[in-house]
């Protein structure tokens, strides 16, 4: 007897789909380089803090924890495989929340130089 | 008629879509989370940058050491979980266990060490509500802080905003992480009743990704908070 021809998008119930766990598996070795990344990251933040920058220490500080999040988000919270509804997703949390520190800001830091 | 089979719910045409919304659900639950805290750093921003001085005078008398440990737990959480994900998906049970405890005492270590500076902080009169309020001598200086803070011109109440922002920052991140820690802990249950099999990582991968988000969130509160003022290697206790 014939096969009957195979109907797409019907669901998968019987499980008759293989299934392929393992094909996303992330490289031990780029694991190690997310940690090693953020490690000396740490160490530069805090090193930063005790080299004398002063009032410019805060610069370093944003910009290496900047780097330390764009590495773990890309490779351990797998953005790099992620969908574009994904992407969407996070790109328009990141789009409103400068939404959200540009519009107070340009308010509080012009009316209101030097607090309240 | 439910019509779940093995890992797949009846809803969804195949294993894949089903990861692919269940990881989309989790992200828009992480936007929010986001937006939330973008909205305390935001405060945290404005008054930093209209009393820098009263900021970095109270923020260098908190503890850099136990911060910089910390940091390390949470850094290293971050990895052992990634890797329990490698684990569940390659049917590694034993280490699967292993790296989902793992992931839950460091989480548990954090917890601990904060708890000890909290309570250090409170001996320490840094607490704006206790009765020490700058009472106590630290850090080098030779009288009571209120009258170091006096003799700079450094506002106490400016002082007690900083403080405020310090437990509250931390305190949310604390119950993000006490949360992350039970639910790991409910994934070890699963792992260890074999229930969580390679078929079903993405449950692992979902809570990875809020476990990431509160790492990411504490690499930006330790060095707003913890390093907006000078410190010394002194103070590191080498």
């Amino acid at each position: 007897m014939a096969e009957p021809e195979k109907i797409p998008y019907v669901p998968d119930y019987g499980k008759k789909e293989p299934d392929f766990p393992t094909k996303d598996l992330d490289p031990p070795g780029q694991i190690y380089m997310v940690f090693f990344v953020v490690l000396i990251g740490l160490f530069v933040t805090i090193g930063a803090s005790m080299a004398g920058l002063g009032d410019r220490a805060i610069y370093v500080h944003m910009l290496v924890s900047v780097i330390q999040v764009s590495f773990v988000a890309y490779y351990w919270m797998h953005l790099k495989k992620s969908d574009q509804m994904t992407w969407l997703t996070f790109g328009s949390a990141f789009f409103v929340m400068l939404v959200l520190f540009a519009l107070p800001l340009s308010d509080f830091l012009t009316r209101h130089r030097g607090g309240l | 008629m439910s019509a779940r089979v093995g890992a797949l719910c009846g809803h969804f045409e195949d294993i894949e879509q089903q990861r692919g919304a269940e990881r989309l659900g989790m992200w828009m639950f992480l936007a929010t989370e986001i937006l939330f805290f973008a909205g305390v750093f935001l405060a945290y921003t404005v008054y930093r940058l209209w009393y820098p001085k009263d900021f970095a005078a109270v923020s260098s008398l908190l503890n850099v050491t136990i911060a910089g440990i910390n940091s390390v737990f949470l850094l290293t959480s971050s990895m052992t979980i990634t890797f329990a994900i490698r684990a569940c998906q390659t049917g590694n049970n034993a280490a699967l266990r292993k790296l989902l405890l793992a992931t839950a005492l460091l989480g548990a270590a954090f917890m601990a060490l904060k708890a000890y500076e909290y309570a250090t902080d409170y001996h320490e009169g840094l607490v704006p509500w206790s009765n020490n309020f700058g009472h106590e001598t630290l850090h080098g200086h030779d009288k009571p802080m209120l009258d170091v803070w006096e003799h700079d011109g450094v506002s106490p109440d400016r002082v007690k905003i900083f403080l405020f922002f310090y437990y509250s920052m931390t305190g949310i991140h604390g119950i993000h992480l006490i949360i992350g820690i039970g639910v790991v802990l409910y994934l070890y249950v699963r792992a260890v009743r074999k229930t969580l099999t390679p078929d079903k990582y993405v449950a692992l991968e979902t809570t990875s990704l809020y476990w990431h988000l509160v790492d990411a969130i504490w690499l930006f509160i330790m060095p707003l908070l913890y390093l907006a003022g000078p410190h010394t290697v002194h103070q590191l206790g080498f």
